[in-house]
C-alpha cells in the first residue's frame, strides 16, 4: 500500500476513532442502535498502520494529528485549508495525481491532488 | 441567479442505486461507485476502506431490514448520500437478523465537524424508524428520497 493510502486510512480511522471515544457521541451512537464493540480491534489496527508508515510520514502524521486534532488536510485551490495560506506553484502535483505534502506555513500534512 | 448556479440549488446530494449483490462489501462498493460518478469521491479506495473498518466496529444494519453506513472521510469531498434498495434482501448482520433491504450511505467531507456528521446520520437513522417512510424510501425518487432523509417534508 502507498504511503498516500496509509495515511488517508489512518486519518479516517482517527476520525472514527475519536468518535467513539467521546462518551456522549458514542451514547448517541448507541441510541441510534449503533454496536460499538470493535474498538480494541481498530485500535490494534491503528498501530499495524503506524508500524507500516514510512519512519518520515509517520512522525510528521502523529505530529499533525497530536497539534490540530487531525492527521492530514487537504488543499483547495492550492490553499491549505488548514492554516488557508497560498502554497507554492512549483510545489504542485501533476494534474490528475495525488501526493502528501508539507505545508511550510503550519506543518500540517496535506492531502493535495 | 448565473446559469451555473442552477445544478447545484436543484442538486439532491442523494443518489439512487438498486443493488445488484448480496454481500455486505459488494454493496458498499456499489454505492461508492455511484457516489464516485457524482464527482463527491476523492479516492474510492480510501473510502472503502473506512466504510469496512466502520462495520468491523460494528455493524451498521439497525434492524427492520435498514443499514445506515456511514464515513466522515477525508476521501469524500461534499456531503452526499447513497440510497441503496435490494429487492433480494442482503447478507448483513442485523440484530434482528433480517435480511436487509434498504442501506442509506451517509458520506460526510473530513473537514465538517464531528457533530455535524452525527447530526447527519442522526436524522437518516431516524428517517427510517417509521415503516411508512421506509415503505416511501424503497419507492421514491431521488428528491422525495433527499427529503426524507433530511427530515424536511417533501
Amino acid at each position: 500500500m502507498s504511503a498516500l493510502r496509509t495515511v488517508l486510512e489512518l486519518h479516517d480511522l482517527d476520525q472514527l476513532l475519536e468518535l467513539v471515544r467521546d462518551d456522549e457521541r458514542a451514547a448517541k451512537l448507541r441510541r441510534l442502535g449503533y454496536g460499538l464493540e470493535g474498538v480494541a480491534g481498530l485500535q490494534r489496527e491503528r498501530e499495524r498502520m503506524i508500524a507500516t508508515l514510512d519512519r518520515r510520514w509517520a512522525v510528521l502524521y502523529e505530529r499533525s494529528h497530536g497539534r490540530y486534532g487531525r492527521g492530514i488536510t487537504t488543499v483547495r485551490d492550492r490553499v491549505c485549508q488548514g492554516c488557508f495560506v497560498t502554497l507554492p506553484t512549483s510545489a504542485s502535483p501533476p494534474p490528475g495525481e495525488a501526493q502528501l505534502h508539507l505545508c511550510e506555513s503550519c506543518g500540517r500534512l496535506l492531502y493535495w491532488r | 441567479m448565473a446559469i451555473a448556479d442552477i445544478p447545484s440549488v436543484i442538486d439532491t446530494a442523494l443518489d439512487i442505486v438498486e443493488l445488484r449483490h448480496k454481500r455486505r462489501e459488494s454493496a458498499l462498493m456499489q454505492l461508492v461507485n455511484a457516489a464516485q460518478r457524482r464527482g463527491v469521491v476523492r479516492d474510492d479506495g480510501a473510502l472503502i476502506a473506512a466504510l469496512l473498518r466502520r462495520e468491523r466496529l460494528g455493524s451498521t444494519a439497525l434492524g427492520k431490514g435498514v443499514a445506515v453506513s456511514h464515513a466522515r472521510s477525508v476521501a469524500v469531498a461534499k456531503p452526499f448520500y447513497v440510497l441503496g434498495r435490494s429487492a433480494r434482501g442482503l447478507d448483513w448482520p442485523a440484530p434482528d437478523s433480517l435480511a436487509v433491504t434498504l442501506v442509506v450511505l451517509v458520506l460526510t467531507p473530513a473537514e465538517m465537524s464531528a457533530e455535524a456528521h452525527l447530526e447527519r446520520l442522526a436524522s437518516a437513522a431516524a428517517s427510517t424508524r417509521l415503516q411508512r417512510t421506509r415503505h416511501k424510501l424503497l419507492e421514491s425518487d431521488a428528491a422525495t428520497a433527499f427529503a426524507l432523509l433530511r427530515g424536511t417534508p417533501s
